[in-house]
């Protein structure tokens, strides 16, 4: 099946997740023998940030429909897991009222994790079938009602979740260097799939339903497939979550969130790969930047006040100005490995 | 039996009341613009925080905290759409949307930086707010005012909208925003008037919303502009007469949950509403009363 | 009246109208022909200040180049657009009302809205409705009504025929035939080139661009074949 218009796009897509994956890796390498336990953590959670911002961009950056559900996704994703991964003896303390046998098994993480991807998948599926054929306002609504839904049996449904309380007892069998072998991973989906002919038919689609319909592109089926890959993503980013910290609760996965990944997407521009992976970048540094300065710091001498939610207006600013300033983000369409094409097309 | 059906009929209409104000503040500025003004809960919480800074000054005169709170959040409305929206107004519906959003964060991280993260008392309007006792059926003064309220908003904008030249000017921006400006029709003051509106709609819901409370904290918007954004969608987004639709049929909804659902799923009621709108949404994906198409354009 | 001189229209980089200079003299028809792409419309929206353009556009003594799209509308310019694009919701009452915005005696604008309503029985007839749902004709009738209810000193009329069937297209040129009748100054755009000719006092020939000819009728059906080939008009 020719995924490919022209070998031109592989090799493009090759090469820019290639250099991605070398800048991912490299800091990842820095921070694993030069940093500290604070550092690792700070990275990590980075790294999944990083997997939901590709999650998102690969429906958001092709469709150009806002979705506002991925933080759910993740949730579902991170939640399955580790029902399933979590001994038998801690299910038993944590879940005594878990329906349908929940507490009583126990499985390897792999299938745990495999479990999940598929169940979350096809989630993601049915409610696509749902949302691609709704316009760009409706959709971006039933994606809230998502959130929301999500969020809500998650809260309440404490046999199974326990809400806010903590969900304990996931074996930590993640670090960073699976973190960093997965980022990779998905940095070549997510860019294999711009540069293929889905992802080309359905950027030039958002632009222009109506030609794109009368070209026979069929815009229902192409948007399914972004949504249910970017839900697949999504996933595996809360898995990863899980994995590593060994405790989840559901109010991270709400709207706080929501607004922190699509801000990274935003700031360094949603149609490109690259952009998500530089808007992570910034966003998570500057962010830890803010939230010193919000604790009220000493600094050279001059103590500055406690600024609770300094971080929010940061980030609220981001996106404002991205918006008013350069609506296509910091680096628009661009793919880092047109640096090296344009020199080479000098020679 | 009886009583509990017209009591929950009165808990529907204030509940549907309110959200209907809230989504024609949303509506109004979406059918001119085109823009979703997630930031309208942020006025609606200003119109909150000014009724704290009158009633911290000592003002007691319930009229004056009432068309004060009002004029914050018409004057913080305008504000907005000046510096905020302006510069996005002729981008597509997703930069405008996202900058709302980007908006709605700082405004809502001011409120925590510079008031105070947690709820502040704000109980002037409690007066409004006394039980009466009808027969056996037990209702709040407040639902009655609210009701009215919203109905009476309802008629004025509806005379606004077809007796006033300005009125007429909006309906016609929101069919040919451009053909408008051909007339010599200023765009800023035509889409300053409808912030301006949806500002006064805003205000109006935040004192029903301060009056149940007794209370003001930065997300006081928030969950109420969810759902009046549910409201709009569902009964045609950009259709004044959806956005009524939508929220009184959202009422009709919520308080249904609550009384079909058992009590251990009551928490649940939001997710359960939500996807009977979803539901809605697939059967008729772009609401139910959606904005007349335009009738007839011969070209 | 209206002077234009080395006007170039833009869209982004892309240049579709180059340098063109043109003059309208008060109280006279002057129409801009010219095939499908040749830059009519913008060279219209430029007038209204819609689109990028350098040059000068000089309306009654004022330069109005650099000045906003609603100011130059009160100035005097008014505009019946292409395609017509009534207010399809309002009635048609409600379209000639807006039509008055910038007089400053509205007041007195239901007057001339019976005016207009004995001018066309047919708008009366209708006034309630939605316009929307009135004919192309009638439409076009509520159109231009509504661009003189301001009583502007120059009336831009964007192909008035388009669409239309040639009974239809009659009447529409009459009416126009009775506003110059009037006195009123018209820049008449059309594709229809004979019945444009036959109405206007001078006429500017466009395409790609630029103006290839100009001059009055008798003039310009004298350069033959490139005429024929270019309007469709027999001699």
């Amino acid at each position: 099946m020719k995924i490919f218009q022209s070998s031109k796009s592989f090799h493009q897509a090759f090469w820019g997740a290639t250099l991605l994956s070398f800048i991912i890796a490299l800091i990842g390498l820095l921070v694993i023998f030069f940093g500290e336990r604070y550092h690792l953590r700070l990275v990590y959670a980075a790294y999944v940030n990083l997997l939901v911002v590709l999650g998102l961009q690969v429906f958001m950056g092709n469709t150009n429909i806002t979705n506002l559900s991925h933080s759910a996704f993740m949730g579902l994703g991170a939640y399955i897991a580790a029902i399933c991964v979590t001994p038998v003896q801690i299910k038993k303390l944590s879940l005594p009222d878990a329906p349908w046998g929940l507490n009583t098994f126990e499985l390897d993480a792999l299938s745990s994790a495999l479990i999940s991807l598929t169940l979350t998948g096809f989630l993601a599926f049915l409610t696509g079938l749902v949302i691609v054929r709704l316009s760009g306002i409706g959709a971006t609504i039933v994606t809230i009602a998502i959130l929301v839904i999500v969020h809500s049996i998650f809260m309440h449904r404490t046999d199974i979740f326990k809400g806010k309380q903590a969900f304990f007892g996931i074996p930590q069998v993640f670090d960073l260097t699976s973190i960093i072998i997965i980022s990779i991973a998905v940095i070549f989906i997510a860019r294999f799939f711009r540069e293929s002919k889905w992802g080309i038919q359905l950027r030039a689609s958002s632009d222009d339903e109506k030609s794109a319909d009368a070209m026979g592109v069929n815009i229902y089926r192409l948007r399914l497939l972004a949504w249910t890959l970017g839900g697949l993503i999504l996933a595996l980013s809360g898995i990863c979550y899980a994995y590593y910290l060994g405790t989840i609760s559901a109010r991270p996965f709400y709207f706080s969130h929501v607004f922190l990944t699509l801000a990274m997407l935003i700031l360094g521009g949603m149609r490109s790969i690259t952009g998500a992976v530089i808007g992570t970048i910034l966003i998570t540094f500057g962010l830890e930047g803010v939230r010193f300065m919000e604790t009220g710091p000493v600094i050279l001498g001059l103590k500055f006040p406690e600024m609770l939610g300094l971080s929010g207006i940061a980030l609220g600013a981001v996106i404002v100005i991205i918006m008013v300033v350069r609506n296509g983000g910091l680096v628009g369409n661009f793919e880092i490995e047109q640096v090296f094409i344009k020199t080479r097309k000098k020679i | 039996m009886i009583d509990y059906v017209v009591q929950q009929t009165f808990n529907a209409l204030s509940f549907g009341a309110e959200y209907a104000l809230i989504a024609l503040g949303l509506a109004i500025v979406f059918s001119i613009m085109g823009l979703v003004n997630f930031a309208h809960g942020e006025v609606i919480a200003i119109g909150g925080y000014s009724m704290m800074v009158m009633a911290a000054i000592a003002f007691k005169n319930p009229i004056i905290i009432i068309v004060g709170a009002i004029f914050a959040a018409v004057i913080m409305a305008i504000f907005l759409e000046r510096i905020a929206f302006r510069p996005v107004r002729y981008a597509d519906a997703t930069t405008g949307l996202l900058t709302a959003f980007g908006v709605s964060l700082i405004l809502q991280n001011l409120f925590l930086l510079l008031v105070s993260p947690r709820p502040i008392a704000v109980t002037s309007m409690y007066f409004l707010d006394w039980p009466i006792k009808l027969g056996t059926i037990r209702i709040s003064s407040l639902q009655i005012f609210e009701t009215l309220a919203t109905l009476l908003a309802i008629l004025l904008l509806v005379l606004f909208l077809k007796r006033s030249f300005l009125g007429i000017a909006m309906r016609a921006a929101s069919l040919d925003f451009e053909m408008v400006r051909l007339m010599g029709i200023r765009a800023n003051r035509v889409i300053a008037s409808a912030f301006a509106i949806s500002g006064l709609l805003a205000g109006i819901a935040a004192i029903f919303i301060i009056a149940r409370r007794g209370a003001v904290d930065p997300t006081l918007g928030f969950n109420p502009v969810l759902k009046a954004f549910v409201a709009c969608v569902v009964g045609g987004f950009g259709s004044l007469p959806g956005a009524v639709l939508g929220g009184f049929l959202l009422g009709a909804l919520e308080v249904g949950m609550l009384v079909i659902l058992p009590q251990s799923y009551g928490g649940m009621k939001d997710a359960f509403v939500f996807a009977v709108i979803a539901i809605i949404l697939v059967w008729r994906p772009e609401g139910i009363l959606s904005p007349q198409k335009e009738k007839g354009d011969k070209i | 009246m209206l002077f234009v001189n080395n006007l170039s229209v833009f869209y982004g980089k892309i240049k579709v109208v180059h340098n063109i200079n043109f003059t309208i003299e008060e109280g006279s028809c002057v129409s801009l022909l010219g095939p499908n792409g040749a830059g009519k419309t913008s060279t219209i929206s430029s007038i209204l200040g819609t689109v990028n353009s350098t040059g000068t556009i000089n309306f009654c003594n004022e330069d109005i180049s650099k000045i906003q799209t609603e100011e130059r509308i009160k100035l005097g310019i008014s505009i019946a657009p292409e395609g017509r694009r009534v207010f399809s919701n309002l009635s048609v009452y409600e379209n000639l009302y807006i039509g008055s915005a910038i007089r400053k005696d509205r007041e007195k604008a239901d007057i001339e809205i019976e005016e207009w309503f004995n001018v066309f029985p047919i708008l009366h007839e209708r006034k309630d409705q939605s316009a929307g749902t009135l004919s192309g004709g009638e439409q076009q009738m509520l159109t231009i009504a509504r661009a003189l209810m301001g009583n502007p000193k120059i009336l831009l009329l964007d192909e008035p025929s388009l669409g239309l069937a040639p009974m239809i297209t009659k009447k529409v040129f009459e009416l126009i035939e009775k506003l110059k009748a009037k006195g009123i100054t018209i820049l008449l755009v059309e594709q229809n080139a004979t019945e444009a000719l036959k109405l206007a006092d001078y006429s500017y020939i466009l395409n790609s661009g630029k103006i290839i000819a100009h001059g009055k009728r008798n003039e310009i059906l004298k350069k033959g074949d490139l005429m024929s080939s270019l309007t469709g008009v027999e001699n």
